[in-house]
């Protein structure tokens, strides 16, 4: 059975890291702009999103297994 | 974007020196190692395990949200670096501060009217590293302009003052034969 101080951890937990995706996916949106409205070149740019965002995709993929492994357990 | 006039050539372009990033980002790098040896180190832990598979779920959602936090915020100090430029073009020297993701600050001085060019190299750091602060003195609307973590500052100062020296003394060539008037 599911003691009531872990569930309580884990939703916090899940909260938290609703938070930290929203923010992401704001800044995400104003740094690109900046890359290509403020003069990085295409070229540059085109390095920095696969940089930025394979990477965080990386943190992103921890966080889902982290999930799963909470739901399923 | 700056865009150039037709007859305008950059002569100079510097970014704030590298220190400034590595500075800012040293807090980030203990941040993201001290996890991951606390994590691998409590993988080699007998009593430590047994928490680490009680809770690997939360501490993989932790874990990974954190590292997405700092990976963030070290792209949104390399941005704000990366797009604080100093230019200097044969007509204009045109500094360019970028503070946080929301304010952008453009000062552009007209190489005429330069009046006076002040280099401070301050600090141990700074002379081995050679970059300092250079303060343009001019005779526009804003009186000086002020630009920090500079690398290479004396070169700077150099390139404006021979370009202003060539500029002012084209203008004043120009302006003393229209005073001559035509020859007869």
């Amino acid at each position: 059975m599911l003691n009531i101080e872990e569930a309580f951890i884990e939703t916090i937990f899940f909260i938290l890291a609703g938070i930290v995706l929203l923010a992401f996916s704001i800044v995400s949106v104003v740094l690109y702009h900046h890359w290509t409205a403020y003069g990085v070149g295409k070229k540059q740019v085109k390095r920095l999103r696969t940089v930025y965002f394979g990477v965080s995709a990386v943190w992103i993929a921890l966080m889902a297994a982290g999930t799963l492994t909470i739901l399923l357990s | 974007m700056i865009q150039l006039h037709d007859n305008e050539t950059v002569l100079l372009k510097r970014r704030r020196h590298w220190y400034v990033i590595a500075g800012q980002s040293t807090g980030l790098v203990v941040g993201f190692l001290t996890p991951v040896f606390l994590f691998i180190a409590a993988l080699a832990h007998e009593t430590a395990q047994s928490f680490v598979q009680e809770f690997l779920g939360v501490i993989l959602l932790g874990l990974g949200a954190w590292l997405l936090v700092l990976w963030t915020v070290f792209f949104v100090l390399w941005t704000n670096y990366y797009l604080d430029i100093l230019l200097v073009t044969n007509l204009r020297i045109i500094d360019i501060e970028q503070h946080g993701l929301f304010a952008r600050d453009i000062a552009e001085v007209s190489l005429g009217n330069v009046q006076d060019i002040k280099v401070e190299v301050l600090g141990v750091l700074p002379s081995l590293l050679n970059f300092g602060t250079i303060h343009i003195q001019t005779a526009g609307e804003a009186k000086e302009v002020v630009v920090h973590n500079v690398p290479k500052p004396h070169e700077v100062r150099k390139t404006i003052s021979r370009h202003h020296h060539k500029k002012t003394s084209a203008e004043f060539s120009t302006h003393a034969r229209g005073q001559q008037g035509p020859r007869p």
